[in-house]
């Protein structure tokens, strides 16, 4: 997993490649939080994402939590597929913005 | 550590040029002054000396002239005496002149006056000197004081006369014929030469020292000697001296430092008579011996520092560095978890003791370590058996059949099911998948498990949705770790074969009917439980005939890889079940061929998730 910020604070956007598994999900957040702490909105680029594991459900269940309790929006943008069945399949979709 | 200790290394070198340098500079300094003071010394005794001799011979030869004319003008006062006619008769007068070889000669009476005069026809006329008062003139007046003193004898010295101001001599004797004076005349232009010869002028360009230096003659203010032609005859003031170094230059004798027209001098000084001698050289050629060296010194050191720096440098680099460098590598290494790592560094017994040490401490912490991970196997066991111990014992039931398998991929996993008779008529069964693994993930399973259980069994007449949606919200109070579990849970009617379900995030179940056919059990996506709170589920039904059975599984099934990480899929899945084997392996096989399909898909790849299943069979 990789990641790029592509736009800095306070209108958020992180591009990700690769997996957001057990290992890189955890990984990913505490290397965002000083950004994600400024930041007033996020957009998580998925574009380059094929796998999500519940480790990586929960990242995003942290950061729409996150967001919504400041006020703030957070978005998937690019989702593919196999990640848009995961998400459909555990009802995420319903709670989270998609782009 | 490498470039601090090459900057202290080139600090230390460079503090220890410097000190060499100073030393050097300073000792060859004062050198250079000391050597110029003497020679200067010895070129001012040398100069003095030559002006006592000049100052000697000058004065032996006015003392000759002085005497002889003293002797002349006393033979020519007793010739009057002898031959009175001599003092009376004009050409008697000139032929004397001429015999004493005098350019004047005159008869002086008693009166002061001249009463005759023999002169040089080239000088002058005689006649013209007849009745001149030697009163009215200064140069003659002391002549007067001879006039009636007997033995009187006068030479004065020789005196610029007339236009040419050339030399001219007087001499004057008492009168032994009458009461006067005689007196001669000389143009001495001889010792024009020989005063011309003891000048200090001449005497200043044989006194040069070095090649800039020479001794300048001073009598008062004014420089009367000089070797360099533009300074001779001026003023101390004028080539640049100031007042205070001119009056010290004028009393007892000392060096001094000072610009002669521009130029950096340095000299000693002295008093010789009336005159003050300065012996000057130029600095620069004063230190000119000091700057070559310096700058010898400054090449040959600079060489040497970097010659010294270099070996040095490479000497720590190699002796010190290389294996620091070597033991930091191997630290890395065992920072980064290869806890087999051995420092091998023993090129100097330190580096030896340090290598041991570090290898030592390496192996107390593996040694902890392990120790530590036993004692946590040991509690991951213990829990194991806890989360084992909770999962339900299959029933023995003429109604249904159930089978049941859970796979950790860690020693406790996140994946759960459960069943249980919730009155005589009805049976709820559920799989379960926690997100996250370990003792956190098992923890809040059992949490979970028993939520539902709980809720389900204590109201059997609420629709299932309306259950889950509490069970929901009690598990999401206090869920700061973010966690969530998936569910699918069912209660079927065992007297209809009316099931409902509600499914929480999890994967579909697969329904495979009595004649073997299997398809997606159709579910409504609910949100997970824990996520969020206040969520709504949907609850959904489907009527199982006799001989209907239902296949729960959790994603490891799914999305177990193989070793080119490519998942098992939800198509491999359905395939399985609606294909040949499932259609004639019987019900209690079913979970051990979808097991083994999974095992050969994965083809030795690690399993990575829990794997668990569930398959209720329905018999009516």
């Amino acid at each position: 997993m990789t990641y790029e910020i592509t736009s800095p604070p306070p209108d958020l956007t992180v591009t990700v490649q690769g997996r957001l598994d057990t290992l890189t999900s955890p990984k990913l957040e505490s290397e965002l939080e000083p950004s994600i702490a400024q930041a007033k909105n996020l957009v998580l680029d998925v574009t380059g994402v094929d796998y999500l594991s519940s480790a990586g459900l929960r990242l995003l269940l942290t950061l729409q939590k996150r967001f919504k309790r400041e006020g703030g929006s957070f978005k998937l943008r690019g989702i593919q597929p196999g990640v848009m069945e995961i998400l459909r399949m555990t009802g995420f979709l319903k709670i989270l913005s998609v782009e | 550590m490498r470039r601090s200790f090459q900057l202290w290394l080139f600090v230390s070198v460079a503090l220890a040029f410097a000190a060499l340098f100073y030393l050097t500079y300073y000792l060859q300094t004062k050198e250079a002054f000391g050597s110029a003071e003497a020679m200067i010394e010895l070129r001012m005794d040398d100069a003095k000396k030559q002006i006592a001799i000049n100052e000697n011979n000058l004065k032996a030869v006015l003392d000759i002239c002085n005497a002889s004319m003293a002797n002349d003008v006393k033979t020519v006062a007793y010739i009057l005496s002898c031959a009175p006619a001599f003092a009376t008769n004009a050409y008697k007068l000139e032929e004397l002149r001429r015999v004493m070889g005098y350019d004047e000669v005159h008869i002086i009476n008693r009166h002061a006056l001249i009463e005759n005069s023999a002169i040089d026809p080239v000088l002058g006329n005689a006649e013209n000197y007849i009745g001149f008062n030697l009163k009215l003139h200064a140069q003659s007046e002391p002549f007067v004081h001879g006039i009636g003193k007997q033995d009187f004898v006068l030479v004065q010295p020789p005196l610029p006369r007339g236009m040419d101001r050339k030399l001219f001599q007087y001499g004057g004797a008492s009168r032994l014929d009458d009461e006067g004076i005689v007196q001669l005349g000389i143009s001495v232009s001889f010792l024009e030469k020989a005063m011309e010869n003891n000048s200090l002028a001449t005497l200043s360009p044989g006194l040069r020292i070095g090649v800039g230096g020479e001794i300048l003659i001073v009598r008062g203010e004014k420089i009367v000697g000089a070797a360099r032609v533009d300074l001779e005859g001026r003023t101390l003031t004028s080539v640049g001296l100031d007042p205070e170094l001119i009056s010290k230059l004028h009393q007892g004798e000392g060096s001094f430092s000072a610009e002669i027209d521009g130029v950096d001098f340095f000299g000693l000084y002295v008093q010789s008579g009336d005159l003050t001698l300065l012996g000057v050289m130029p600095t620069y050629e004063v230190t000119r011996k000091r700057n070559s060296i310096a700058i010898q010194l400054v090449i040959s050191a600079l060489v040497l520092m970097l010659v010294v720096f270099l070996s040095v440098s490479k000497l720590v680099q190699v002796i010190v560095i290389d294996g620091i460098d070597r033991i930091n590598a191997s630290l890395g290494r065992i920072t980064a978890g290869h806890l087999d790592e051995k420092v091998t560094e023993n090129r100097s017994k330190e580096f030896e003791e340090l290598s041991g040490g570090i290898n030592t401490t390496v192996e107390a912490l593996k040694g902890a370590i392990a120790a530590e991970k036993t004692r946590l196997n040991s509690e991951l066991e213990f829990a194991r058996a806890v989360q084992i111990s909770a999962l339900p014992q299959i029933h023995d039931d003429p109604r249904f059949e159930i089978f049941a398998s859970m796979e950790a991929a860690k020693e406790v996993g996140g994946d759960f099911y459960d069943f249980f008779i919730v009155d005589e008529s009805h049976l709820a069964f559920l799989i379960a998948d926690v997100s996250g693994k370990g003792i956190p993930a098992a923890m809040f399973m059992m949490n979970a498990k028993a939520q539902l259980k709980s809720n389900i069994l204590n109201n059997p007449q609420k629709p299932l949705d309306e259950v889950i949606y509490e069970v929901n919200n009690s598990i999401c109070e206090g869920n700061d770790a973010c966690m969530f579990v998936t569910v699918f849970v069912g209660v079927l009617d065992l007297r209809s074969g009316l099931m409902n379900y509600v499914n929480a995030g999890h994967n579909a179940p697969i329904i495979r009917r009595a004649n073997g056919d299997a398809s997606w059990l159709p579910v409504e996506n609910g949100f997970v439980i824990g996520g969020m709170d206040s969520v709504d589920y949907i609850q959904e039904s489907v009527t199982l005939s006799p001989g209907d059975g239902i296949l729960l599984y959790t994603d490891g099934v799914t999305e177990a890889m193989n070793r080119q990480l490519a998942l098992y899929g939800d198509d491999r899945l359905i395939s399985l079940m609606d294909g040949p084997i499932m259609r004639s392996a019987p019900t209690d096989c079913i979970l051990g061929e979808l097991k083994s399909d999974v095992s050969a898909f994965a083809d030795g790849a690690p399993q990575s998730d829990d794997i668990t299943m569930l398959f209720l069979h329905y018999l009516g």
